[in-house]
């Protein structure tokens, strides 16, 4: 069996968005199932398809910073993207790709790794769709259907602009920007933080082909864009530059922010009003575990660092909250302050659902 | 309402089922209820959001009434006959997980005018022969249905 193979070299970062909607949307029935391998020649900030670009960006930083804002048409969060990325997207046919979506990463994430290992990085899946180094994430991934063709992405991540991502992302204050900034640094890693010495692109894509061809026990053979797939790209790309497409979906303004780094890996800052004042507390949680915690309210400083201190480490969990927070504060203070905590994993909970992923017997 | 369960995935025989497209349609006259199976809710994972198309747009056979996105996942529902979407679910902007945990009753997604319904019934499945090719789907793919809580329960 034949897959397509292309590499399409750096592109505009608007191009490097608009192949894998105009492979989808021209999909036929006949259509090779295709990988693609692209660089992002430019950077921008690339949101998902249902949030609200000015609740995630900082758009006042994005135009003074000549950052274009792209809103594709999969799901997922903000994300900053310029050439120290190589794009790996999969457009195959249904029937080419596991029904189950946990499945289908798995099988993505494969070659992504071995490539990796290839080069001297120990990467290794973490689920449900992330590929980790030693505890820091290297890979993302999405899936989503487009047109007729199924669709998964993911990345080589050769370098990251970490100060570029933490400025152009909307946050409530510079003590959420710092743990964003702190967190991204300990749990988000780079080829280049990896290895003392980068390989060639060229060499990666050599390696990810072969790989794919082990893997999926297939011929990769090199092809090109057909004109209806071209055609497609640029009907993508001039709806991504329209600002009715870009600020088409529209939130209610909240208070409350959560902030993901990682699947296991979230930051929330969340506030309640007590008694005409007002309770806030910036949660680091990770693995379900509170790692960082700010508390801001009309209690003593001595006070809050008590409570702070008494919950790092401990399960983010309601109950045990309130009891560690009995010693420290009166009973009728208790509920509010241990909602606000609770807040984040609330929160993250909404984000990524309450339920499980559909799992075979 | 007289049901079957596969692998934990339910399949109600008074509907119509698209098997490939996993949406499922209840005709009332030339007016139809469409809505994502069981099957396609398992599939997704606890649905985020859900965006409809607006009231009067046409759509064709097989062109997508709504798009959801899950934890990891975003695609259309596509609809299983032609016609005029007349309404749409509202409380799926407000809670997309309705169609997990309801997908055959409040987690519908649009009611269409169908204009060319008789023929497209026929090309879908119900009654034993939607459970027979759903059995057969659910095997030939490995899944097998899980549900957030307070879903439905059928009886």
């Amino acid at each position: 069996m034949q897959i397509r193979f292309i590499d399409a070299g750096t592109v505009s970062g608007l191009r490097s968005q608009s192949i894998y909607h105009g492979l989808g949307y021209a999909q036929q029935p006949t259509t090779p199932d295709t990988i693609v391998l692209a660089t992002p020649g430019t950077p921008y900030m690339c949101v998902g398809y249902f949030q609200d670009v000015e609740h995630e960006l900082d758009m006042n930083y994005c135009r003074l910073n000549h950052l274009p804002v792209i809103r594709r048409e999969t799901g997922g969060g903000a994300v900053y993207i310029d050439q120290g990325q190589l794009f790996v997207q999969w457009v195959f046919q249904q029937r080419s790709l596991p029904v189950r979506v946990d499945l289908r990463f798995q099988l993505f994430v494969k070659p992504l790794i071995e490539t990796y290992k290839f080069f001297g990085i120990n990467a290794y899946y973490h689920p449900i769709n992330d590929v980790h180094v030693d505890g820091k994430k290297i890979v993302g991934t999405g899936a989503a259907t487009i047109g007729n063709g199924e669709v998964v992405t993911g990345n080589f991540l050769f370098d990251f602009n970490y100060p570029a991502m933490v400025e152009a992302i909307n946050v409530p204050g510079d003590d959420f920007r710092a743990a964003v900034r702190r967190n991204l640094r300990h749990y988000l890693t780079t080829m280049a933080l990896e290895l003392d010495e980068l390989p060639a692109r060229a060499e990666v894509i050599t390696v990810y082909r072969q790989q794919c061809e082990k893997i999926l026990g297939v011929k990769a053979v090199a092809g090109e864009f057909t004109h209806e797939e071209l055609r497609q790209m640029k009907r993508i790309e001039e709806k991504f530059q329209r600002d009715n497409w870009l600020y088409q979906t529209k939130r209610p303004p909240v208070r409350d922010k959560l902030f993901k780094v990682h699947l296991g890996l979230w930051i929330g800052q969340c506030h309640r009003e007590v008694a005409g004042k007002t309770i806030k507390a910036l949660v680091t949680m990770k693995d379900d575990r509170i790692t960082e915690l700010l508390l801001n309210g009309p209690e003593p400083a001595a006070t809050l660092k008590e409570m702070a201190d008494a919950l790092v480490g401990a399960p983010m969990d309601k109950a045990l909250i309130a009891q560690r927070l009995q010693p420290l504060l009166a009973a009728e203070k208790r509920p509010a302050w241990t909602e606000v905590i609770f807040r984040t994993k609330e929160l993250q909970q909404q984000q990524t659902g309450h339920g499980t992923l559909a799992r075979s017997n | 309402m007289a049901h079957e369960e596969v692998k934990g995935c339910v399949i109600l025989k008074d509907l119509h089922y698209s098997v490939q497209d996993n949406t499922w349609v209840k005709a009332d006259g030339d007016v139809v209820t469409i809505g994502m199976t069981d099957i396609a809710q398992s599939l997704a994972g606890p649905i985020l959001h859900a965006k409809t198309k607006s009231v009067g747009t046409a759509r064709k056979k097989g062109r997508p009434i709504a798009t959801v996105e899950s934890g990891k996942w975003v695609g259309p529902v596509k609809s299983p006959v032609t016609g005029e979407i007349i309404e749409v679910n509202e409380q799926l902007a407000g809670d997309a997980q309705l169609i997990n945990r309801s997908p055959y009753r409040d987690g519908w997604v649009v009611k269409m005018k169908a204009s060319n319904l008789e023929a497209e019934l026929a090309e879908m499945t119900t009654g034993e022969a939607a459970v027979e090719a759903y059995r057969q789907k659910i095997e030939q793919d490995g899944i097998a249905c899980t549900h957030i809580d307070d879903s439905d329960t059928y009886d």
